[in-house]
């Protein structure tokens, strides 16, 4: 098809309203045709302000299903995530079956942009949140709710992220993203997701508020915190914080800190 | 509230999508699932089709946010012409052939009043003003392609013209509105 042809149906394709093979015949010339191009985005743009004033009331249940049908199924993020800052801890890969490798690949590709290789040893600075002096320790170690299901909990933080919701990002010592959690009204949070590389089964992470300048456990998200989780944060937290831990975790941080993020104050009044 | 995400540029979010962030496709679902939404009922009729579709398109972007392109356009306009694309493909399918006869000789017949309707739909003043401002065959060409999902040849049944002509129609009456639309919003900025 020539460009003047093409030119024709630009308006018609735009709009959906060409045959199969007229529409095969515009993309092959679209593809290697800059002004066409433009044109075409110029009509798809008009298009779409006619559509917008479409927008009617959508049905609460469809974000769930889209929520239901994303999130439970995301994989973790490609290997390319390096573990933090684990020490001695041997680093286990993980689990990948979800996904093709080429989305993976692909995934992988746009990680590494915006990654740095992991060299700052600074957990020894974060470690110094824990120089606090703390009395009580009755902290309540306790598992997250992940046994009632990951597709249920990242179901109800998909709800809560589309409603008023803060997000904490926990970052590793070297800045990176560790961890991502919801915050929704009256301090339900959700563990949404992570790039924390597996701990042996000897070992778990560990969730820890900073509530008042104390940690206090918020739970154990156990060697491989993948999965969506959730669990209560008080009012006064106002940090987020993750330790590697012997199994069955511990009502004390014992080592330094692997993530951390911080919740915005009065956030949770 | 995540004042971040709520001011992210479209770009900013489709990276966030790519890197697995739920609150990314949270935002992106926030800004423009009732276009969507809105656009597929439109065009589908039945409520659980509309449904269906949208999350289709909302899924698909999670799984794949590298087809969309921020140097061609906006996300709205790309999720929105994905949905358009989808809806088509499933009135035309073999299966609602059926209902799509019966919707043609509707559309052939008396008192169709998608004009109307459309008038009532586009809620943008400045869109609406452009849609009105085009000559008469134009606007409803572009109504019965773009709403009503048919093509320019079913258009040109429709309206009793040659199909050449539709599609000129088509795509002039679409440069005018942009023109008219580009001619405001510069009125506006002075």
């Amino acid at each position: 098809m020539t460009h003047d042809e093409t030119e024709t149906l630009l308006g018609a394709y735009a709009l959906d309203a060409t045959s199969p093979s007229e529409r095969e015949e515009v993309e092959a010339h679209i593809a290697g045709c800059p002004r066409c191009q433009a044109e075409l985005a110029a009509h798809r743009e008009m298009a779409a302000m006619m559509a917008a004033g479409l927008g009617g009331e959508v049905p609460a249940r469809l974000w769930e299903q889209v929520a239901a049908s994303t999130f439970s199924a995301a994989p973790p993020p490609a290997p390319v995530m390096a573990p933090p800052l684990l020490g001695p801890v041997a680093f286990r890969p993980a689990k990948q079956e979800r996904l093709g490798l080429a989305v993976l690949a692909r995934r992988a590709r746009a990680l590494t942009l915006g990654l740095a290789t992991a060299a700052v040893a600074a957990a020894v600075a974060l470690a110094s949140f824990f120089g606090v002096q703390v009395n009580q320790l009755h902290s309540q170690v306790h598992h997250l709710e992940q046994q009632v299901g990951a597709a249920s909990v990242a179901t109800a933080a998909a709800v809560a992220a589309a409603g008023p919701h803060l997000t904490v990002t926990l970052a590793a010592a070297d800045g990176r993203r560790a961890a991502t959690v919801i915050v929704a009204p009256k301090g339900l949070a959700y563990w949404i997701s992570s790039s924390l590389a597996g701990l042996p089964g000897s070992q778990t992470y560990q969730l820890w508020g900073l509530v008042r300048g104390k940690p206090v456990s918020l739970g154990l998200l156990g060697p491989q915190p993948r999965q969506p989780s959730s669990f209560r944060i008080e009012a006064g937290t106002s940090k987020l914080m993750v330790t590697a831990e012997p199994a069955g975790g511990v009502p004390l941080p014992t080592t330094a800190v692997l993530a951390v993020g911080t919740v915005p104050a009065g956030a949770l009044s | 509230m995540n004042d971040e995400l709520a001011t992210a540029s479209d770009a900013s979010l489709a990276v966030g999508v790519a890197r697995w962030r739920p609150e990314a496709l949270a935002e992106v679902y926030r800004r423009n699932a009732g276009a969507v939404f809105g656009l597929a009922k439109r065009l589908l009729v039945e409520e659980a089709l509309a449904e269906e579709l949208t999350q289709e398109v909302f899924v698909s972007f999670w799984q794949r946010p590298e087809r969309y392109d921020p140097a061609r356009g906006s996300l709205r306009a790309f999720l929105l012409a994905v949905a358009h694309g989808r809806a088509v493909d499933m009135l035309r399918s073999e299966t609602s052939r059926r209902a799509r006869e019966q919707r043609a000789r509707a559309v052939a017949g008396a008192g169709y009043d998608l004009e109307q309707e459309v008038v009532e739909l586009v809620a943008n003043e400045r869109v609406r003003e452009a849609l009105d401002k085009l000559p008469e065959t134009e606007r409803s060409a572009i109504e019965l392609a773009y709403f009503g999902g048919h093509t320019y040849r079913e258009v040109a049944t429709i309206q009793n013209e040659p199909e050449g002509t539709v599609k000129s129609r088509i795509r002039s009456g679409l440069r005018r509105m942009e023109r008219e639309l580009a001619h405001l919003s510069e009125g506006t900025n002075r």
